[in-house]
This record gives structure tokens, sequence and C-alpha cells, in this order.
């Protein structure tokens, strides 16, 4: 039989809690009332008891009661008068409450050593205090205080929607988003033959290069010798969007203003010169600027340094989503009422011989060095890899009130986002699309559109084999035969793979199609593959109307990220 | 190497790593009032020393460097101790 439990009365005295039987016998019993009726133990002092029984007692009366406590003591018999009866709708019964007329000191002592054991074998029962009741009032009070908080929140991050007010890019065919956008439109690639760096041994020859960029044009001359090619890339793409979004920074609060950059590598250009002078000289002898220069979070620091910018500061590395996170991040941040502003985007400065060497190890690079300009051919069916690009694009992102309160032009509105992994293999894309079909679809769930409003997909599009046929499965799983009739097309074919600032060049990309109601081509689309069989936009670009876009990233490791991008209209 | 041209490399050094013109550095300026140095400038330059003339400054002697003729004085010291 399990073990009595106890409670504890309002003044703190314990009592037996449970359903031992207990029977009453009523002396002269009036009429319709049983002489003996038999119900359970409720709760019990040694004053008196509560029972439950199947019929109710007249109040008053004097009944004798036979109570049957645990088997290891002995049954008890007393008179008692019956203080209170009434029925419980809950459990059907008569709640009938008895003070103990004659129990003889021997059963009081029984009832005060079961008490007494109770009270010692249930330690899991707090100690109360007299000021129990107080202590529950402190506790509904939290509890409430709690749920207000939540409302709270929930009130304050209500309808809190997020727009792009400015745009600053940095890629290889343009530098800032006029000279970009005529490129996109005129289809021109920015690939070219390295010329930097020996090439001679390597497999593939050729890369998506920045050529002429001074960046004394854009950072001061102290912070450009303490930092990487990936920061000068990324503090110059966010001069243009700072610049282009108008902000006056003195007037903004700057601790509601955050930084989230994505970078697959962080400084690797000084990091190989560092390694081989430590080879040549002794590691004793590195440059004092080794860390903060290579160090990926190098680039969000020195924005939020040069501007004071005291919001949330990070940089996220998800190789080629991470510019597609760092932005939907963002969004979430100013969503959630973190922040009001969040400079976010990518940027990525992977051109040096030992990154590139490393990235031609893996065979995925394009071998086309006979014509350079054409390496970059995503969907088509000689697609043979893609082509390693430098680059960086920073967007404004600004909760829409903000936005509006300051006039600022809105590029597009973010509606929705979403990541998730496939954890299937750190380089190759799940054969089945299984997880990219499931990003999609949650980015279109999270902004509440149906796939049939999407006008248009920038892919990832990346120009190998496996890629660009697994991406084109997803979105024919996703849209069934409405995938057919959306334009995709993919930026890469110009820009090559930026890695970490690929998915931020590809926002800019989708602001500009919304502006300017055109789509870029996918260039260099020569030979359909049957497994590649959308209308890719080939070659030439494309007048629609285009109202809401998705914009898809996919990580090396499985990093699956989509934004959707929709033209702001009040 | 006679004084001048010790002062001319330092000055050099001090406005390219601090980005300040040369014109401006005197012997009596004061590194971090005046040319604006922070630790991190301080270790650039004393990397910068031993790199092109392979003169190491000990941290302990930090303390006593203020000013930009203490950095030469220091200099002296060391390469004629060398000497």
């Amino acid at each position: 039989m399990e073990r009595h439990k106890f409670s504890y009365d309002r003044r703190g005295l314990p009592r037996i809690l449970s359903g031992f039987p207990a029977d009453i016998e009523i002396e002269n019993p009036p009429a319709g009332i049983p002489a003996s009726i038999s119900g359970e133990i409720g709760n019990i002092s040694s004053e008196g008891a509560s029972l439950l029984l199947n019929s109710s007692l007249p109040v008053s009366a004097i009944v004798t009661l036979r109570l049957d406590l645990p088997p290891d003591s002995s049954p008890i018999e007393t008179k008692a008068q019956v203080m209170w009866s009434y029925f419980l709708a809950r459990n059907k019964k008569f709640n009938c409450g008895v003070r103990f007329l004659d129990l003889g000191e021997k059963h009081r002592e029984v009832l005060n050593k079961l008490i007494g054991e109770g009270m010692e074998n249930n330690k899991s029962v707090p100690e109360r205090r007299r000021s129990d009741r107080r202590v529950k009032t402190k506790e509904l009070k939290e509890r409430l205080w709690k749920a207000e908080m939540v409302l709270k929140k929930v009130k304050k991050t209500m309808g809190r929607r997020v727009v792009i007010t400015g745009l600053g890019v940095i890629a290889p065919n343009g530098i800032g988003k006029e000279e970009f956008w005529k490129a996109n439109l005129e289809g021109k690639s920015g690939v070219d033959l390295i010329r930097d760096f020996d090439v001679s041994l390597f497999n593939s020859k050729i890369a998506a290069q920045i050529k002429k960029i001074d960046p004394l044009d854009f950072v001061p001359k102290k912070v450009a010798k303490r930092v990487d090619r990936f920061v000068h890339l990324g503090l110059s793409s966010c001069k243009l969007a700072l610049d282009d979004s108008k902000l006056n920074l003195n007037k903004e609060d700057k601790t509601k203003i955050g930084i989230l950059i994505g970078s697959g590598l962080g400084g690797a250009i000084f990091h190989e010169e560092q390694i081989l002078a430590g080879y040549e000289k002794g590691a004793h002898r590195l440059n004092p600027l080794c860390v903060p220069r290579i160090t990926p979070n190098a680039v969000a620091s020195h924005i939020a340094i040069q501007y004071g910018l005291l919001g949330p500061n990070m940089v996220i590395s998800t190789a080629c989503s991470s510019g597609t996170i760092a932005i939907g991040e963002a969004t979430r941040k100013i969503q959630n009422n973190d922040i009001d502003i969040c400079i976010a985007g990518g940027t990525e400065a992977p051109l040096t011989q030992f990154t590139f060497g490393a990235y031609c190890a893996l065979r995925v690079l394009s071998r086309k060095n006979s014509s350079p300009q054409e390496a970059s051919r995503p969907f088509d069916k000689k697609r043979d890899g893609f082509v390693l690009g430098e680059g960086s694009a920073i967007v404004v992102l600004e909760e829409l009130n903000h936005a509006k309160k300051r006039g600022a032009h809105i590029y597009a509105e973010i509606i929705g986002y979403s990541c998730n992994s496939g954890a299937y293999h750190m380089v190759m894309p799940q054969p089945t699309g299984k997880d990219i079909v499931k990003a999609i679809i949650d980015s279109l769930k999270d902004a509440r559109i149906k796939p049939a409003e999407i006008d248009y997909i920038n892919a990832h599009g990346t120009s190998t084999p496996q890629n660009d046929r697994v991406e084109t499965k997803a979105i024919k799983e996703v849209f069934g035969n409405y995938a057919y009739k959306i334009p995709v097309s993919s930026t890469k074919s110009m820009v090559g793979h930026t890695i970490g600032a690929a998915g931020a060049i590809e926002a800019v990309v989708c602001c500009l199609t919304i502006e300017n109601q055109i789509i870029p081509p996918t260039i260099n689309y020569k030979y359909p593959d049957p497994e590649c069989d959308l209308d890719y936009v080939p070659n030439k670009p494309r007048e629609a109307k285009i109202k809401t876009i998705l914009s898809n990233s996919f990580g090396f490791g499985s990093n699956n990220a989509c934004l959707i991008i929709r033209r702001y209209s009040g | 190497m006679d004084k001048k041209q010790i002062e001319q490399k330092i000055k050099e050094i001090l406005a390219d790593r601090l980005d300040i013109d040369i014109k401006k550095i005197k012997l009596d300026s004061d590194l971090v009032d005046d040319l604006g140095m922070d630790s991190l400038g301080a270790v650039e330059i004393m990397y910068e020393m031993r790199e092109k003339f392979g003169v190491d400054i000990p941290e302990r002697e930090l303390s006593g460097i203020e000013k930009v003729k203490d950095i030469i004085e220091y200099f002296e010291r060391t390469c004629n101790k060398n000497i």
C-alpha cells in the first residue's frame, strides 16, 4: 500500500491527506439517513478530520467514527461531532467535517506519531512558514509579472517590419550600386586570369577579382594599414551603404544600431603572409597585428569603431551562405526589437595562393582558363565548377517606422527568412535536396505567402554540376508546375562565387531588380541541361513585373538559407 | 648612421604608422598625447624598428619612452653598445 501522504493546513499544521477508509455510525439517525455510512479520510489532525462520504450527515449530530489508518497502526474508534457537511460536485461525494470528542490519549499519540513520521518521511515537502500565504501571493505576482512581460514583448515586437534603405556593393564587375547594376544588365563578367600570384601549377588559373579599388578612397590611412583586404572591402561597402541610406548617425541612438557581417575565411591574405614570414624568420618574429588582422570579426569591429556603433556586433561564418544568414539574422534582431538599424552583409577576400590552392585541391573550381569570362556558367550543361571571387556587399536594414520617420528611400522589405542544416556533408549538397526544399518552404511560411507569389528566384547557382542540379530539383519540388514559369537567374555567372559576400551581393541584386523591374541574366548559358530545365533568363536581362523575390544561398557543410524580399508598398 | 639619419628614419616610421604629417613630428612631441599613438601603434612601431634596424625595444624600457627624442636616445645607446 502506498504510504500515506502529508499536506499542511493553512496554519502550517500537518495533516494526513489520503484515501484511507473511514466508517461512520450514526446514533438515532433521522429519517432518510442510513445508520452506517462509509467513506474515506480527507484530512486529519489529532483534533478532528474531514471525511469524504457517500451520503450527507446532519450537522451537530454525534456519530461513532471508525478510522482504518495505515496497516502498522491500530484502527481508531472515537465519538465525533459533525461540524459541517456539503456536497462536493467535483468528486460527487459529501465533504463532512468532524471534531473528535473522546479520542483517547493512546490514539492521540498514534495520530501524532503518524503525523510526525510523515513529516520526517516527506523531506520533499518544503517546510512551510506562517508567511505561506504571502509567499504564494508573491509567486502569483511573479507569474503575473512574467506574463505581462511576455505580453509586452509580443506587443513590442508585433508588427515590426524590416526594410532595406541603403546599398553598398564592391563586386568584381562593378564598384557601387550604379556601376554594378549596369554591369549586371550588360552581362559583364568580372572574371579574369590571376596575375597577382603564381598559379602556374594549378588546374584553375582564373578568379573574379576587384581590380581598381584604392582602400584609401573609403578608409582612413591609419586604419587601412592595420587591416586585411576583407576588412578594406567591408569598410568600403559599408561606407557606400551608409552614404546611400543618408543616415545621420549623429542623430541616432547608437546603442540601437547593430552590425552583422558574413565572412567565410577572415583575413586569409595576411594569415598566409605571416605563416610564410614565420617559416622564414621564426615564429617569434611575427607581426604584432597578426591576431587582430586575421580574426574574422575584425570587419564588424572595425565598422563599429569607425562609426561608434554600440549595438550587437558579430560575424557569421557559414561558408557560402554567410551573407544571407547575416542579413536574415539582422532582420530577426530588428523584428525582436533588439535594435532599430543593422548594418548587415558579407565580405570576402580569398584570393591568395594558399587559399586558392586549397579550393583547387578540393576540385570545385572551373578549369575553363582559355576564356575566363565564360567560365562561370550556372545551369549550363558544360558547367565545370565555380569561379572563386572576392567582393563585399552591405545593406542598411531599418525598422519600417524608423525609416518612414526620417523619410528614407526604401528599396525593399525583407518579409521572409529561414536557415537550416542538411547535416549531410562538408562539401556535397544532399542529393535529394530535401533540406533545401525545407529551407524554401520555411521562408515562404515565415513570409506568410503562397509559392505562386514568387515572381523571381535569385538562385545560389554556383556553376558546379551538383549544386545547380539539386537546386533545380528543389525548386521544382516546392513550386511544382509553377517552377517553369518563374524566372531563375544566377548572379554568380558574372561575379563568380564570393563565398561570404555572395548572399549579400545577391540581396543587393534583388533590391535593384525590384527597384528597376528588370531581371539580370544568367550569362554564359549555351547548352541546356536536361536536369536543369527551368527558365534561367539566359544571357539577356528581361523586363518583368517583379514584386516578390526568393534569394537562395547554400553553404559548404549543408548550411542553407533563404530570404524573401518584397517591393515595399505601404 | 649619424644622429640626423636616425632621427629622419624614426620620424618616417612614426609618420607612416601613425598616419601623421612628418613635419608635425618634433623631437619634443609626446608619442601618446601629440602623435596619438595607442598600444597597438606602440607594438607596431617596436616591430618596425626590429624589422628595419634590428633594434629590439624590450618592454621594460617602454616606460622610459615618452617622447620622440627618447626613442632616438635609446637607439643611439643600443647602437653604440653594438659597435
